[in-house]
């Protein structure tokens, strides 16, 4: 076996005959950076093709965030954050925490790994766990491989991936999203609660759903025939007609021609 | 924006562990970079003298914000800076070089991004005025009114009831001291309404509270209006479910008390009221010698240390058991007792007879005092104007208790006493120093905020997410004309980014770190290869 080349850069790297370098953005607050900053301090190395972004706290975290990440060539994405518990704005790491799973749904959803997200939950003190932690989702990453280089290939991802950022910048989705607290802990107007369960099956479908409108919307920017989407995306055809009718109830896609018998639709965009 | 000078610091491993040669090379190929320079030791001396009167945006690649984040400010001589830990977060954890080099690069370009795309903030003084409101006139209020009186702060003092004093007022002995409550009275306010510097509003609640330049503006309930830099919570606590305060009251003012006496206890009674009904007990018998007293209480209830002891040598009974519907049968009189002698109370106690688990009844002749619940006294209202966050007995929650009780709950807004969760006397008291310290600390310090979040009202859709979710009660949902918008008082805010990464429209941002940055970050970091 070669030894492990670490100047390739990890795009160019996809040829798989030398050991790809998963790049990897860590987010962190400010607080379990101190772990970080601990780790250093404390010599304990760790992989160095992760770099982190910091936030005052981790409920700075923004879906839409992620998602971008994952355009700039991310194989994985790196959660530090308090105990929970112990965040010091309150619940802001449990509502990080739904984020994260929210974000590695959506990465199941396409079709990648939701392992591809993890988190670590680092106490001022905790440097060795972090630093270990890093350790174990480079490797896991190693595993996976690049996400350029997996069968996928590289235009069908970026497809993909403009389609997760459609999901996580739509309004309703985020309002959804948004609920969770009142839905789930304090309950509607009539006061049902619901079960942190059907709420969870619930978003993984609306997810789903709006994932699917946002590929076909991305095959939409000319005008397609539903067929042509349904073999560009992978979905059935008859799907996509169902989410054709509803994105054009929607006004975020029309009927452009009829050429040779068959409709062609186009993405509506907002003047 | 202007260019932006690097400079990169030399010492701690860092030179030796990243090629800064390398670094120097690339950075110095950017459009946006004026130049880069390597320094021995950028914390030291000769870096100071370097850096003097230098201009311009600056970009450090150097240690720890949080060790060495001061000296970078002095550094920085009022220019926008970023500083960029190339110590903890590169050198000192990675050894291969060319590895850390490409780190290194990765970092400084996303410090870069931050940097020229940060608004350039200006801490906004918040230049307080010297002036305190204090919610509550009871020992916490008092003890605080004074001490910062005698500090030369002004006082505004406003109290709900017609009488200054609170629990001290109410009861007859100080909890657990046993300290007679008219001294301590006495001891706390002698003197205080001739000091200059102390209003006193009686009959006064608070009824509207507004962030100004200089600390809060409030209007009271008598019309006044006020501005003042710092507002004490002073609330105290409140009985329900019990009498024992209105007996302790009545009977320092109407002396006489005849028949036998029964302290019915509830679950959940909090140690204070069992001390004080005991020393009740205890003078009672000095007074009565032949009188029965007793107590009825729940198995549950825990005896506070020496108690039963105490009992026992002053002939005071404690009748334990479940009192099925509790102690009833209270006629004749509106409310639950009297103490005056004309007064004929019957207080009829049914429970199991001792033993044999029997219900019989017993006629009871004299008082009937009840042990209820202690919460806080402050009101809903009043807490959600002020953002003091309550647990379901109204007082304030603690949810980080390790670090330390939460006595500042907001810049400039501070619990005392009870109001926190029931105290003995002598701790009410000194939270009260220890809180006139604090403030005056904080009108000293003369504190600097940045802005907090802030919302754009015209893409607000009022859906409501950030009022429910902000941990701080920063954004409140207003009703408007056409449905509802959140409008935000950034002093309450600590920009914790909650609301912000949630909104479904993107309304709120970040003025410290924007999307656009955070954005800049993401792409910079992407770019270094
Ligand atoms: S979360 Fe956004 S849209 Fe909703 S009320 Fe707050 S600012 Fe308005
Ligand atoms: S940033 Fe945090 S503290 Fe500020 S308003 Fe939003 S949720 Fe509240």
């Amino acid at each position: 076996m070669k030894p492990v080349t670490h100047t390739t850069h990890p795009q160019s790297a996809s040829s798989g005959e030398s050991e790809h370098v998963p790049k990897i953005l860590g987010f962190t607050c400010d607080w379990a950076g101190f772990a970080l900053d601990y780790a250093g301090m404390q010599r304990m190395s760790y992989p160095a093709d992760i770099a982190f972004i910091n936030l005052r706290c981790s409920a700075r975290f923004d879906l839409a965030d992620g998602v971008q990440a994952l355009t700039k060539g991310a194989d994985g994405l790196f959660f530090a954050l308090c105990p929970l518990g112990d965040c010091h704005y309150e619940p802001g790491n449990h509502h990080a925490l739904a984020r994260i799973n929210h974000l590695a749904d959506l990465l199941e959803i396409a079709g990648l790994r939701r392992d591809r997200v993890a988190f670590y939950h680092a106490d001022t003190t905790y440097a060795f766990g972090l630093a270990q932690a890093i350790n174990g989702f480079e490797e896991k990453l190693k595993e996976f491989g690049t996400l350029s280089s997996q069968a996928l290939g590289r235009p069908e991802l970026v497809l993909r991936v403009a389609a997760m950022k459609r999901v996580c910048t739509s309004e309703p989705v985020r309002w959804l999203l948004s609920k969770e607290l009142e839905l789930v802990r304090k309950g509607n107007v009539f006061d049902e609660k619901l079960d942190p369960q059907d709420y969870d099956t619930m978003i993984k479908h609306i997810l789903r759903e709006e994932y699917e409108k946002g590929l076909i919307l991305e095959n939409l920017k000319e005008p397609c025939s539903a067929v042509d989407v349904a073999e560009a995306t992978g979905i059935p055809a008859h799907r996509v007609f169902e989410l054709i009718v509803e994105l054009e109830r929607e006004t975020r896609a029309r009927l452009d021609k009829i050429r040779k018998e068959r409709p062609l639709y186009v993405e509506v965009v907002d003047g | 924006m202007e260019k932006v000078k690097i400079f990169l610091c030399q010492g701690c491993e860092i030179s030796q562990k990243i090629d800064l040669e390398k670094l120097k090379k690339h950075f110095n190929s950017l459009a946006q970079v004026q130049s880069v320079e390597t320094l021995a030791q950028l914390g030291d001396g000769a870096a100071r003298e370097h850096l003097n009167g230098v201009e311009g945006a600056l970009l450090f690649g150097a240690c720890d914000e949080r060790t060495h984040g001061s000296i970078f400010k002095f550094l920085a001589g009022g220019n926008p800076y970023q500083l960029v830990n190339l110590r903890e977060r590169c050198a000192w954890v990675h050894d291969n070089k060319s590895e850390a080099t490409l780190k290194a690069q990765r970092l400084l370009s996303m410090g870069l991004a931050e940097l020229v795309t940060r608004e350039h903030l200006t801490e906004w003084d918040l230049d307080l005025l010297e002036r305190v409101l204090i919610i509550g006139a009871g020992p916490a209020g008092l003890a605080c009114s004074r001490a910062l009186a005698e500090q030369g702060i002004d006082v505004v003092l406003i109290e709900k009831s017609n009488r200054l004093g609170g629990t001290l007022r109410r009861t007859r002995t100080v909890w657990p001291s046993g300290e007679d409550s008219e001294k301590l009275l006495h001891r706390l306010y002698d003197g205080l309404q001739d000091k200059l510097h102390v209003t006193v509003y009686q009959e006064t609640e608070l009824v509207n509270l507004e962030e100004s330049l200089h600390g809060y503006e409030v209007k009271l309930s008598n019309d006044a209006e006020e501005e003042v830099g710092a507002i004490v919570v002073a609330t105290g606590v409140r009985e329900v479910g019990g009498n024992l305060f209105e007996f302790e009251y009545r009977w320092r003012d109407r002396g006489k008390f005849r028949g036998p006496l029964a302290f019915e206890v509830k679950e959940g009674v909090h140690p204070f009221l069992l001390e004080t009904a005991f020393w009740d007990a205890v003078m009672l018998r000095h007074e009565k010698p032949e009188e029965r007293i007793v107590f009825f209480m729940p198995e549950s209830v825990v005896l506070p240390e020496g108690f039963k002891e105490g009992a026992e040598k002053h002939n005071i009974e404690i009748i334990r058991g479940s009192i099925p519907g509790g102690v009833t049968g209270v006629t004749g009189v509106t409310g639950v007792m009297s103490l005056r002698p004309e007064c004929k109370l019957r207080v009829i106690v049914k429970m199991p007879r001792r033993g044999t688990g029997v219900t019989g009844v017993t006629g009871w002749k004299g008082a009937h005092v009840k042990l209820g619940k202690l919460v806080g006294n402050l009101s809903e209202n009043l807490a959600q104007a002020l953002r003091i966050p309550q647990d379901t007995n109204g007082y304030l929650a603690q949810r980080r208790y390790r670090i330390r009780p939460r006595d500042v709950v907001h810049p400039g807004i501070f619990v005392v006493g009870g109001a926190h969760t029931p105290m003995p006397m002598e701790e009410t008291i000194n939270h009260a120093f220890v809180v006139a310290a604090r403030i005056k600390a904080l009108f000293d310090t003369k504190p600097k905020r940045l802005p907090g979040a802030q919302i754009d009202e015209e893409v607000c859709i009022g859906c409501g997410y950030c009022a429910a979710v902000c941990p701080y009660g920063a954004p409140i949902l207003e009703r408007t004309d056409t449905g509802h918008k959140a409008r935000m008082s950034p002093r309450f805010c600590t920009l914790c980014g909650l609301c912000i990464a949630g909104c479904p429209v993107f309304a709120i941002s970040d003025p410290v770190k924007s999307r656009d940055t955070i954005k800049a970050q993401i792409r910079a970091w992407g770019e270094t290869s």
